[in-house]
């Protein structure tokens, strides 16, 4: 009876605190809609390449070859009007001086409107480049730099045989072509895989990278002159007389396998990631290689984005508290993710946020309205997408509110320093066990990708919150230089309100230790409200369904076995490993995205071992119709898996 | 890399065991034919007169079977001796000028010959039509009837060779002699494109021979028109293929209702990929791929425009093709102009020490492309236009420095034959090339067992290329 009582009046006070908790925490389109374009019916808007012009016109080109020109935008009713047409694969615009420029498959196009008709009747070729005629050469851009030149990227192409190894069978795939107005084109940079993220910020060259082959996750990276971005395909032309690239390809291969094997059939073996190996890191290597580039901030893959896209910068007096920070789309996740940078001992970093999820497609291109919205152009043709459409434009629009948010992580000397949109409640805030801190690296490698190893847990030893309660300092143990430090702040509350943060994960990529002050312990809280209790059974959710026994007070460690009747556990319950092990970038519950919905999965009623396997080694035979194949998920435990195959296979009623 | 999908018949043709016996006509004589009458000839050579009707020109010899017919002196049909009932024809055939003619499968169901050149919208009783029923009883609107109008009109110029592909199933019938299956025409592609395919024909065809029946000989037409054929190939069906299942992709056509273009990639032949090709068409159903890098014109054709679903479907493989059918004008592109130090000097191989570059195009009023380009320090223009009355295409080129050293390749083929001033045939009748009046005399030279045919550009070369 006593017992009873017990359960009862702390399931009431479990009920009650909830209730003093249970304020909804606003959601990303409580401050950020995702608005329709009214489009007339007939442009297939596989959106390539975004342009505001000086007069409000928004100018849209297409991977159908086509350039549009919108006439009042960001107005309920925007008017349409086809400029230009017949071009190959469009991937990027840029004005200047009243000609479009456009990059298709083969060449820099200028189009202007001589005879003032509305229409382009010059398409004039400013340079054409060699390709190869490999599907995947897609060429990027143009990007204006400040001096009035052009920035055009070029994708790789892939081998007949070895499909997974990337190839730059012509001059310059893999590179950026810097090319003049009047045609002169300047190897510029090396190292690219598949450069689609082509962008410029404060003129500087930027872009963003596909995850792939020596590629282990998407990131933004800083180009100047010179740079190796990392992909050896493309140093094949760096002897030619005007490379600014000296890496020479042999010399590379001499510091790296690239793991060119064959079977005893003589056919190439396609390399996978190993378990347990020595590897190689991009920093450890740009010790080797100086002029290889390490990415500004990594995207972590399947988490931030699968395949990045353009970053822009959010002008001044835009999207409140983020102005002046770096958005960057994604093209597999269909999200829009944030980057705060900061300069720590001269080298960029700083830290990555998702920052909005839910556009009906993938994410290519991002362009400001007049207004402050966000143009946001889409295509997904060949790889698919999270989304319900193959291609779309949309518009972002702030509603002013500010959000409980992450604005800014910046590196300190023995931790970080997390500045908020709005004051944090300090007590939430002062709590060690509001905070989480882990740190992981990516693999250098031939392989498709590279899932984070060396992961660590990192301790939090104290923090200390800012007196107007919108900074709160951690101090992290085992800082490691270069090393992607994952800061989660799921037990953070707002001072108003006791919102949790609307993104509460980011990702610092620490390239840089600054020097400094650390802080004392005198000025720091270490409280934790997480610390260890005697009591071995663990006290979780009332469980539904117990017999209505109390359990037996042995008092002992002995709760219920978790062996035969494990309840299938909820989606709540996975949602975390599904999240960090990345299976939620590609897979949805119901509705079919880059890879099979799990109702589906489940209807195959593999045995929970089998599915552990198959997250391991994927068989994308099984899925026909689905264009892009699942890599393997080695980082994946055993424990994880099944507990994902239990809840995969309660799906199938 | 598989260049060619849009042959259906192709996969008809490869898969499935189809013959019982071959047989291609030797026309070193008449002996095929059943009691020929005298409108019908061989001949080693024959070429048709582009502004005078039903005229033949021929040249003695054998090879090619000729009907003469006029209205003056109509000539009669010609019947093969052998009867066939399941049936491949695979032949070629060369109109004159407003000729009429037909292949009529066992005498009975006509596959109408006529010239269509330049027909927008071909009817049932045009070039690849399955003519129509007659029903005398029937009030006189409605006395023909049943015909089936060719998917597209693929008809080229008057003494051009036009190739027919017909494959057709013979009517059944059973021990009583009653009609127990239709005739059908599985499928008939003339000049690569498919017309029919799996038409039933519920009747013979107006003007049929006789009553339906299991077996009947192979008819030509010879009373309405001069015609010729050649490579007659007649083979008994044992079994008739089955067509490809796969259906693949939603298709992804652009046409052509206004002037329209699109770059992609364009295979010019197996492994010669054309990585800076446009293609440009027009509501006349003519159009053509040019090839950037060069200023080659690569092919033209009749009929519907652009398949993009190579390109557009999925990731795609950067190709697009033409729907109609092609002529194709180079094997192998390379450029245009050339700087000779006289007119039989080699041309050239690439664009070393031309300085040749791509400028891009710029549109006309009418929204067509004119190329621009930069070669050996002049820049030229090179407009390639659709006929109006979609024969062919006109071509001008101007250069804003002339030089009588810059010569201009006008073909690369196996054959070219003068068949009037400033009028050639070239490559086996594939197409024609017309100069303009007063324009320079070309220089046709043979290189590596091909002729060439070269022409100094002077100021500006004007030429109609007619297919």
């Amino acid at each position: 009876m006593r017992n009873t009582f017990k359960k009862l009046a702390i399931l009431a006070l479990s009920f009650s605190l909830t209730t003093v908790f249970a304020q909804e925490t606003p959601k990303e389109e409580d401050f950020f809609r995702i608005n329709k374009v009214r489009v007339p019916e007939g442009p297939i808007l596989e959106v390539g390449g975004l342009i505001t012009l000086p007069n409000g016109d928004l100018g849209i080109s297409t991977r159908r070859g086509e350039v549009y020109i919108v006439e009042n935008p960001t107005s309920a009713k925007p008017y349409w009007r086809r400029f230009a047409f017949g071009l190959h694969e469009i991937l990027g615009i840029a004005y200047k001086n009243g000609a479009l420029y456009v990059a298709q498959r083969g060449e820099l196009t200028k189009l202007v409107d001589k005879d003032q008709d509305g229409k382009a009747d010059v398409y004039e070729t400013i340079y054409a480049w060699p390709l190869s005629g490999h599907y995947h050469e897609y060429s990027f851009g143009p990007k204006l730099m400040p001096d009035g030149t052009f920035m055009v990227t070029g994708n790789v192409a892939f081998g007949d045989e070895e499909w997974w190894r990337a190839e730059s069978r012509v001059p310059m795939r893999g590179w950026a072509m810097n090319i003049t107005e009047d045609g002169k084109m300047s190897p510029y940079a090396a190292g690219f895989r598949s450069p689609a993220g082509i962008g410029s910020i404060d003129g500087q060259f930027y872009y963003t990278e596909n995850q792939g082959d020596w590629v282990g996750s998407g990131g933004l990276w800083k180009v100047n002159k010179g740079d190796f971005m990392g992909h050896p395909a493309s140093l094949r032309w760096t002897n030619l007389p005007n490379s600014p690239v000296k890496l020479q390809s042999d010399f590379f291969y001499s510091q790296i396998d690239e793991r060119r094997t064959k079977n005893e059939q003589g056919r190439y073996i396609k390399p996978e990631n190993r378990v347990n190996e020595t590897f190689k890191t991009l920093f450890e290597m740009k010790k080797v290689f100086p002029e290889l580039r390490l990415p500004s901030v990594w995207l972590p893959y399947g988490i931030l984005g699968i395949s990045s896209a353009e970053p822009v910068k959010i002008p001044a007096n835009t999207f409140g508290p983020f102005a002046g920070q770096i958005l960057v789309g994604d093209q597999g996740m269909s999200i829009i993710s944030r980057i705060f940078m900061e300069t720590v001992k001269g080298e960029e970093q700083g830290a990555a946020f998702l920052f909005r999820k839910g556009f009906r497609s993938g994410v290519l291109r991002l362009e400001w309205g007049t207004d402050g919205s966000l143009f946001v152009g889409e295509t997904n043709r060949g790889w698919g997408s999270a989304g319900d459409a193959n291609e779309g434009l949309e518009r972002l629009v702030y509603n002013n509110k500010t959000p409980f948010e992450m604005k800014a992580v910046r590196a300190m000397p023995d931790g970080f320093e997390v500045e908020f949109t709005m004051p944090v409640d300090r007590k939430s805030a002062e709590d060690l066990a509001s905070y989480d801190a882990e740190s992981f690296i990516y693999k250098y490698h031939p392989v498709y990708g590279s899932p984070p190893v060396n992961t660590e847990k990192l301790k939090i030893s104290g923090v200390k919150v800012s007196a107007d309660g919108l900074k709160a300092r951690i101090i992290v143990q085992n800082l490691r230089q270069y090393y992607i430090h994952t800061l989660t702040l799921d037990g953070l509350r707002s001072q108003d309100g006791f919102y949790s943060l609307v993104h509460p994960v980011a990702y610092y990529t620490l390239n840089q230790i600054p020097d400094g002050n650390k802080l004392s312990t005198s000025e720091v809280s270490t409280k934790n409200s997480a610390t260890p209790v005697n009591v071995p059974a663990k006290k979780t959710a009332v469980p539904k369904g117990t017999t209505g026994k109390a359990p037996e007070a042995k008092g002992t460690a002995t709760p219920a076995k978790p062996t035969a009747i494990t309840k299938a556990p909820t989606f709540k319950e996975v949602e975390g490993l599904l999240t960090k092990n990345t299976c939620l970038a590609c897979h949805n519950q119901t509705k079919r995205q880059i890879g099979p919905p799990f109702v589906e999965i489940a209807k195959r009623k593999y045995s929970a071992e089998k599915i552990f396997q198959l997250i391991h080694n994927p068989q994308p035979q099984n899925w026909p119709g689905y264009s892009t194949e699942m890599p393997p998920m080695p980082q994946v435990t055993r424990a994880e898996a099944l507990k994902i195959a239990g809840w995969i296979n309660s799906l199938n009623k | 890399m598989n260049i060619s999908k849009t042959g259906f018949t192709a996969i008809f043709w490869l898969c499935g065991t189809l013959l019982a016996f071959g047989q291609r006509i030797d026309l070193k004589d008449l002996s095929a034919f059943k009691n020929p009458s005298n409108s019908w000839s061989l001949a080693q050579n024959v070429v048709a007169d582009l502004n005078a009707e039903n005229v033949l020109k021929t040249t003695k010899g054998d090879g090619i079977l000729i009907n003469q017919s006029t209205a003056k002196k109509a000539g009669s049909d010609l019947y093969t001796v052998n009867e066939y009932g399941d049936v491949a024809v695979e032949l070629d055939y060369l109109t004159a000028k407003g000729t009429n003619s037909g292949i009529y499968l066992q005498g009975n169901y006509e596959i109408q010959i006529d010239d269509a050149w330049g027909l927008k919208n071909p009817s049932s009783s045009n070039n690849g039509g399955i003519y129509q029923r007659w029903d005398d009883s029937k009030p006189e609107a409605e006395k023909g009837f049943g015909g089936v109008a060719p998917r597209q009109n693929a008809s080229k110029a008057p003494g051009l060779w036009q190739h027919i592909k017909i494959i057709f199933q013979a009517p059944k019938f059973d021990a009583s002699g009653k009609k127990t299956q239709n005739a059908k025409i599985i499928s008939v592609e003339l000049n690569g494109v498919l017309i029919h395919e799996n038409v039933e024909l519920f009747g013979a065809t107006r003007g049929a021979a006789g009553p339906e029946k299991a077996k009947g000989p192979l008819r030509l037409q010879g009373d309405h028109g001069s015609v010729a054929f050649r490579n007659i190939q007649i083979n008994e069906l044992s079994e008739i293929p089955k067509p490809n299942q796969n259906g693949g992709a939603d298709p992804i056509y652009i046409e052509a209702a206004s002037n329209n273009m699109i770059r992609s990639f364009v295979d010019v032949a197996p492994r010669v990929r054309s990585v800076h090709a446009i293609s440009v068409g027009g509501p006349e159903k003519v159009a053509y791929s040019y090839d950037l890098d060069n200023g080659t014109l690569l092919q033209g054709w009749h009929g519907d425009f652009i398949d993009a679903t190579p390109m557009w479907d999925g990731r795609g493989n950067g190709t697009s093709r033409a729907l109609g059918s092609v002529t194709r004008f180079t094997k192998m592109p390379v450029l245009a102009i050339a700087k000779l130090a006289n007119d039989q000097a080699k041309w050239i191989a690439d664009t070393a020490g031309t300085g040749f570059r791509t400028k891009g195009y710029v549109m006309d009023k009418q929204d067509r492309p004119e190329f621009k380009y930069i070669i050996n320090g002049t820049n030229v223009t090179d407009a390639v236009k659709v006929m109006e009355n979609g024969q062919g295409l006109t071509r001008e080129i101007a250069v804003d420095k002339p030089s009588k050293d810059l010569y201009f390749l006008l073909a690369t083929a196996s054959n070219i034959e003068e068949v009037a001033k400033g009028l050639y045939l070239i490559d086996d009748k594939s197409y024609y090339i017309q100069l303009a009046e007063g324009a320079a005399k070309p220089v046709i030279r043979e290189v590596d067992g091909k002729k060439e045919v070269i022409v100094a550009i002077g100021t500006k070369l004007n030429y109609t290329i007619l297919f």
